[in-house]
């Protein structure tokens, strides 16, 4: 056993060497814990660093290969935050410890986290759906998850402009200044700043 | 499954008698629950023994809309999360777009979302204390004198973006229209010579109710330890003496020029939970003031207005104090038009986690109160 972590460099993988990495992917921060380790970690984080508020549980689906669970820890009394990372294989049962006993308030959003993304907390006591019902079928934020009447997997849809046609909004809007790139002449009908009606009622006599 | 979970608690043994406990549902539908949330309770006489929540009624999936909308769709999007604050809802999420995309944000936009983050705050906060007194009997006569204030507010809202609610304000470096000089004008009127008045006044008329101190005073919500532990944020952290604000703790945009106070009180009981969202509001106009004062000319957006931004890959954690606690986005981004993951962290449904640890032990009469405190929304909450 090494010696507790400072709270200063938050260096975690000295403390934990072999167990967490820095996560490299461009544009990503934070670390990323082995997930056999992840109660140990996670235990260090918050009584040697003193990341005492855990605010954001949440998953992402990395497919084909894998899923990410994100855990966003803070202190209360202030600065910035600790995130570290548990990646698990995308092979049913998606299945990563549950931190409940070491932040009791993980509950619901693993909870969540389970319904829509089926990661499997190992030893959460209650880990039924919460948004959705009992008896849904699938976990909706896969992202090989597809909804009734899919049509594509990012908007705008191809089905809204059949042959190519389609009109932008402001087009339609009568004052024509939506967008200011677009303004192209003052509309005639008068503007609706012309109608602004005089603050002397809101004031309070004292 | 649900009532499984409740099972423990439905027979006691008490001196060789088996007494039965009564389940009870309170909600989906029910005046107190402030839209629709089921509470699944297990009564022991009048004293809650067991509790559940029950939610997901309003789930409409809004991570997986997400995912399919691009990122600019996303903004009024988030409008419909807390319909009350549709402001700090944008604001949070331009954070975490912004920093994806390392792009700064317009000077006077700065203090544009400020002052309206603000406006939202006090017209929030007025609701609670409306709703609350609503929950707590005074059947529409306080919540109207906090309406009378709120729509002032939203009627500025409504010049300045052009809704009253859903005002799909913000833009990924700046904010979509100027606050222009009448509008302005409005705003300091407002803030002058009315709100500070007639939050005294709100402070009169309810604060010393004798009814309010019987009901709220010394009745027990949570510890600061506990507070910590079940992820609580917000004004109910807060009135559990533990003195963390966003806006202080972790500055986003310019709060960190302005002079305020973080609200705390200490007792953790119903009345402090009361009496923090009229602090709040106070300081909220303390920092209106100083908004004012200090907004200079400019333009209001620091980029040039697009359909389609281009947000490189990576990740991103917005944070922003909502009035009803931490508001947190986390964006995952491909390099796509769409994020790969768009993940909402709102303060209704983790504050909700600690209603189990809160209830029980409690009345029946007082679940009501308590529950009022979250200041839930269930737009925000189900998402």
């Amino acid at each position: 056993m090494t010696a507790p972590a400072s709270p200063l460099t938050l260096d975690l993988v000295a403390r934990f060497p072999g167990l967490v990495q820095t996560d490299t992917r461009p544009g990503y921060s934070g670390f990323i814990v082995e997930k056999d380790s992840l109660l140990e970690v996670a235990a260090a984080v918050r009584d040697e660093l003193g990341f005492d508020l855990m605010t954001a549980v949440t998953g992402v689906d990395y497919p084909p290969d894998k899923m990410e669970v994100v855990y966003h820890a803070y202190r209360t009394t202030g600065g910035p935050g600790l995130v570290f990372k548990v990646q698990v294989p995308r092979v049913d049962p998606v299945e990563v410890p549950s931190l409940i006993h070491l932040y009791p308030g993980v509950d619901l959003q693993e909870r969540e986290a389970w319904d829509l993304l089926g990661i499997k907390f190992t030893g959460h006591p209650d880990l039924r759906r919460i948004l959705m019902w009992e008896g849904f079928e699938g976990h909706p934020l896969r992202k090989d998850w597809k909804e009734g009447f899919y049509e594509e997997d990012t908007k705008p849809f191809k089905s809204r402009w059949p042959q190519g046609q389609f009109y932008m909004a402001e087009d339609k809007n009568p004052f024509n200044d939506n967008l200011p790139s677009r303004k192209t002449s003052t509309p005639k009908n008068g503007s609706p700043k012309a109608t602004r009606c005089s603050t002397a009622r809101w004031r309070v006599t004292r | 499954m649900l009532y499984g979970a409740l099972a423990r608690y439905t027979v006691k043994q008490e001196d060789g008698l088996s007494t039965d406990r009564i389940v009870i549902n309170m909600g989906p539908h029910h005046p107190s629950t402030h839209g629709v949330f089921r509470a699944v309770m297990t009564l022991d006489g009048e004293t809650i023994a067991g509790l559940k929540p029950v939610l997901g009624y309003l789930h409409r999936n809004h991570d997986k809309i997400g995912e399919r909308n691009t990122f600019l769709l996303n903004m009024p999007f988030t409008d419909r999360l807390d319909y009350f604050n549709s402001m700090t809802n944008n604001f949070g999420y331009a954070l975490a777009v912004e920093k994806l995309m390392k792009i700064p944000v317009a000077e006077r936009a700065e203090y544009i979302r400020v002052i309206v983050s603000e406006l939202s705050r006090i017209q929030n906060h007025l609701v609670f204390i409306g709703t609350l007194l609503n929950d707590l009997g005074a059947m529409y006569t306080p919540s109207l004198y906090a309406f009378e204030e709120r729509e002032l507010i939203l009627d500025i809202f409504e010049a300045i973006s052009g809704a009253r609610m859903m005002c799909n304000y913000f833009r990924f470096g700046g904010v979509v229209r100027d606050i222009e000089d009448a509008e302005m004008q409005k705003i300091k009127d407002l803030v002058y010579d009315r709100l500070q008045y007639k939050t005294d006044e709100l402070d009169r008329m309810l604060t010393e109710n004798e009814v309010l101190l019987s009901r709220m005073k010394g009745v027990r919500m949570i510890n600061a330890e506990d507070a910590i532990a079940y992820s609580i944020t917000g004004p109910v952290l807060r009135a559990a003496g533990v003195p963390y604000d966003i806006r202080r703790a972790d500055p986003y945009g310019i709060y960190d020029r302005f002079d305020f106070d973080v609200a705390v009180r200490y007792n953790g009981d119903l009345m402090d939970n009361y009496l923090i969202r009229i602090d709040e509001i106070r300081q909220s106009l303390r920092i209106l003031d100083q908004a004012i004062k200090q907004i200079p000319q400019g333009p209001i957006n620091s980029q040039k207005p697009a359909y389609q931004v281009r947000v490189p890959a990576g990740e991103a954690y917005g944070r922003v104090e909502s009035p009803k606690g931490e508001l947190g986005y986390y964006v995952v981004s491909n390099g796509k038009p769409n994020p790969w993951r768009y993940h909402v962290r709102p303060a209704s449904f983790v504050n909700v986690t600690a209603l189990e640890k809160i209830s029980i032990g409690a009345k029946i009469a007082d679940f009501v109160v308590l529950l009022a405190m979250f200041d839930m929304v269930m737009g925000e909450c189900d998402r």
